[in-house]
């Protein structure tokens, strides 16, 4: 069986707190796999070790026969041209057009001078059509992104991974922002492309009915370490109310002082956009 | 229908945005060089000049020692001048907000035409203030403060009046219910929850007014800005470079406390 | 600001504590005796001066008035081109003093020291420093300008640029974006209200200093005001004030009818 991902005793904590305390996990292509687990239990910071968007502190990630973990610069960017990833609040470039949210997933492959020029080959920008075609949006293709209601955004961020021809599909709460009907219509088509382009695709949610209708196989995770791996239907109502006990201790703890100092900044400058309106 | 279909280039952009930027860009650059043109530079005279920056910059790498002590009092004299202004300008700036801001006044006309007043009074720059005040009623710490006086209040009124009318009508409604006074009201209702921003506004304004106040010195008030003129008259480079020394470092303190200050009052409202 | 909608009768206002109170007050007397001033000259002074105003300002006197006008297109274009240069330069300043776009905290703290010497010393002391060095001219007022808008306009670049949610950023570093495409595609087009906002505010600060600097030689109408004052024609000099006051007003309306058009 070939592995697109292997992940062995991954580790991570933030000062006092141990998001990721040992995770051993496989990946095959063509699969949708679903991370649940409640706030805190490790899930987001799971995925984005994945791609290096956080840096573990111990263990092996094996992304197509190369060490995730010991990449650096270049090579990094290069593996990471490789990874798709969808976001809960899409994170499109707001004030930039549809067409081009999406060809950035070509940044990746390109130099600097060509896309600064917006030289992106005609064979792309066709694709990037054709992508949003299959979404619907090729008719909004000029609008700027943040003129777009949510469930569309997700769709451009979806079009936007794909077009990075990823290998694997990272999707970090992708519905986590969105009305039931977008969810829908978000998932169908996550789950559709993984069956169709042969992904690998990984999803964190905290919905347990959404992953016991999309999954291929689901994944609980809870205080950093994985206490559930089967299919949908070895998932019982028990198992997954365990997950999902005695959740609220550990989230009080993410409130760190970071946060703190954040908020506060983001008050001061609100202040200072009053004085100089 | 489909644009796929069509061998047609994609364009990034639409034709009509994709020429909009340019558009833009050469007004841009086109004000820019009839400005320049227009107010014709003497660049040979600059130049002149700059090719012996680096002698003349050499003079200031002094620093005078003996004028310190000098500096610091003159200095704390245009600190004293900034913060007479700010404690007398707070009062009137206080009293003269509720009156005015929407939501709190007494009366619709005279909100409007303090409204106006203040933004003919903040459109007279500081130092023309100070120079109509010392052509009314002579040189001193006296004219320095009534003339800070006008922008102090200018600034902090529009800022007052833009934290009181954040508040809304909420609590004013509910303790006119209550048959309490337009005074009681302002004094009990409203004036407790604003206390912080109105503070907040205070310590940011005495930024400007020791700026400001450093600067009238320049222009006859007494304090570290005539000690300056002075050196410069006399072409004592030691003394220019220890004063301005004297200026930054005070400039910085002040700019840094108030950060704190600021900082703990917005702490106290976030609890 | 934050949510203020709600009714906050219960809300206690914040303790400050005495000694905050009596230390203000104290610094507050001190002043006062420093400046000795005297309270009843204080109290008579503010009188005296709306007296004198209306005796001998008022009314203005426009005769003459077009001899001006150059001047004040001459302030005018100081502004406008100060603050094209002062933004380049700031823009610069501002890359340099983000984090999010300067990794190299060295450079960074250089930066910030450079552009805090700047904009702590008052615009007119350096105006006055400047016309030292390179005498009375036109290319120091616009060196002045520049100087009186340059550090400010860096830090509210940078602020700005580190204002940009970093999760958006996110997206680009994940498709494998390199720093340089991340800053071109990413931050600069979400950067371009706040660039917007502020250049427009250093303009409106430009207009008022390029009215004063003049009164230091560094040209401009200020000179005018000053000359007329010490003249004592007053009806000339209010007449030029309330135009300055008019041009002032006039470019805040501009200004905020441009803020307006970018979002």
């Amino acid at each position: 069986m070939t592995q697109v991902l292997s992940v062995c005793d991954l580790r991570k904590r933030y000062g006092k707190f141990e998001a990721l305390r040992g995770v051993d996990l496989d990946f095959e292509p063509g699969k949708f796999t679903v991370i649940i687990g409640p706030s805190g239990a490790g899930k987001s910071t799971f995925i984005r070790c994945i791609n290096r968007m956080v840096d573990p502190d111990g263990g092996e990630i094996v992304f197509d026969s190369a060490h995730m973990e010991q990449l650096r610069g270049a090579a990094l960017r290069q593996r990471r041209a490789m990874i798709g990833m969808i976001f809960q609040h899409y994170n499109l470039v707001a004030r930039t057009n549809v067409l081009r949210n999406v060809l950035h997933g070509r940044l990746g492959y390109m130099p600097l001078w060509k896309s600064l020029l917006g030289a992106y080959p005609e064979s792309e920008k066709r694709r990037a059509l054709d992508l949003l075609d299959e979404v619907g949006l090729s008719d909004q293709m000029y609008k700027r992104a943040d003129t777009l209601s949510g469930g569309q955004m997700q769709r451009v961020g979806i079009c936007r991974a794909l077009m990075q021809a990823p290998k694997l599909l990272l999707a970090d709460e992708p519905i986590a922002s969105l009305d039931p009907k977008s969810a829908e219509v978000v998932m169908e088509h996550l789950k559709q492309t993984t069956k169709q382009r042969g992904l690998c695709c990984i999803v964190n949610l905290h919905q347990v009915e959404f992953a016991r209708k999309y999954a291929d196989r689901i994944i609980g995770l809870k205080a950093g370490r994985v206490v559930f791996e089967g299919s949908p239907a070895t998932l019982s109502d028990a198992v997954a109310r365990d997950i999902y006990e005695n959740a609220e201790s550990r989230l009080e703890n993410q409130l760190t002082g970071a946060d703190i100092a954040r908020i506060e900044d983001e008050e001061r400058v609100a202040l200072c956009e009053t004085v100089a309106a | 229908m489909k644009m796929k279909e069509t061998a047609k280039k994609i364009q990034l952009t639409p034709l009509s945005t994709a020429l909009k930027t340019p558009l833009i860009a050469a007004l841009l650059v086109t004000v820019f060089v009839v400005s320049v043109m227009a107010l014709h530079l003497d660049i040979a005279k600059f130049q002149s000049r700059l090719a012996n920056i680096g002698k003349t910059l050499s003079h200031f790498v002094a620093f005078d020692i003996p004028t310190l002590p000098k500096a610091l009092l003159e200095m704390l004299s245009s600190i004293s001048l900034g913060i007479g202004a700010l404690a007398i300008g707070s009062v009137i700036s206080l009293a003269l907000s509720f009156l005015a801001a929407a939501n709190t006044t007494p009366n619709r006309f005279l909100a409007a035409s303090i409204k106006g007043g203040i933004a003919l009074i903040r459109a007279v720059p500081a130092l023309v203030w100070v120079l109509m005040v010392i052509a009314s009623i002579g040189f001193g710490n006296t004219s320095g403060l009534v003339g800070l006086l006008f922008p102090t209040c200018g600034y902090l009124i529009k800022s007052f009046i833009a934290s009181i009318e954040d508040k809304g009508m909420g609590t004013i409604e509910a303790l006119q219910a209550t048959g309490a006074g337009w005074f009681e009201i302002m004094l009990f209702g409203v004036l407790p929850g604003l206390l912080t921003s109105l503070l907040s506004w205070t310590s940011m304004r005495l930024e400007h007014n020791i700026a400001e106040s450093i600067s009238l010195g320049m222009v006859g008030v007494s304090g570290v800005g005539s000690m300056l003129m002075r050196a410069l008259g006399n072409y004592h480079y030691a003394e220019i470079t220890t004063i301005t020394v004297v200026i930054f470092v005070t400039m910085l303190t002040v700019e840094l406390a108030v950060g704190q200050v600021r900082k703990k009052l917005n702490g106290d409202t976030t609890k | 600001m934050r949510d203020s909608g709600g009714v906050k009768l219960t809300k206690t206002p914040p303790r400050v504590p005495a000694i905050s109170i009596a230390g203000t007050l104290a610094v507050l007397v001190a002043a006062f005796m420093f400046l000795e001033v005297d309270f009843v000259e204080l109290l008579s002074a503010f009188p005296a001066f709306i007296g004198f105003f209306a005796e001998r300002f008022m009314p203005p006197d426009f005769s003459g008035f077009g001899e001006y006008l150059p001047l004040l297109l001459e302030t005018v274009l100081f502004a406008v081109v100060a603050t094209y240069l002062s933004s380049v330069l700031a823009l610069v300043g501002g890359l340099l003093l983000s984090e999010r776009t300067n990794s190299i905290a060295w450079l960074r703290f250089v930066a910030k020291v450079a552009f805090s010497v700047l904009r702590n010393v008052p615009y007119l002391v350096w105006a006055v420093i400047l016309v030292y060095i390179f005498g009375i001219g036109n290319m120091v007022g616009l060196l002045a300008l520049i100087f009186a808008t340059l550090g400010l306009l860096s830090r509210s670049y940078a602020e700005s640029l580190n204002e940009i949610a970093g999760s958006k950023m996110e997206a680009l570093q994940a498709v494998g974006a390199s720093k340089a495409q991340i800053l071109v595609h990413g931050i600069l087009p979400e950067f371009v209200p706040a660039l917007v906002n502020w250049t427009l505010f250093s303009f409106e600060i430009n207009i008022r200093a390029s009215i004063i600097l003049g009164m230091v030689g560094a040209g401009g109408i200020g000179i005018m005001i000053q000359t007329n004052l010490r003249l004592f024609r007053y009806h000339s000099a209010l007449a030029l004030i309330l135009a300055l006051v008019a041009l002032v007003l006039l470019t805040e309306f501009v200004t905020n009818k441009l803020r307006g058009r970018v979002r």
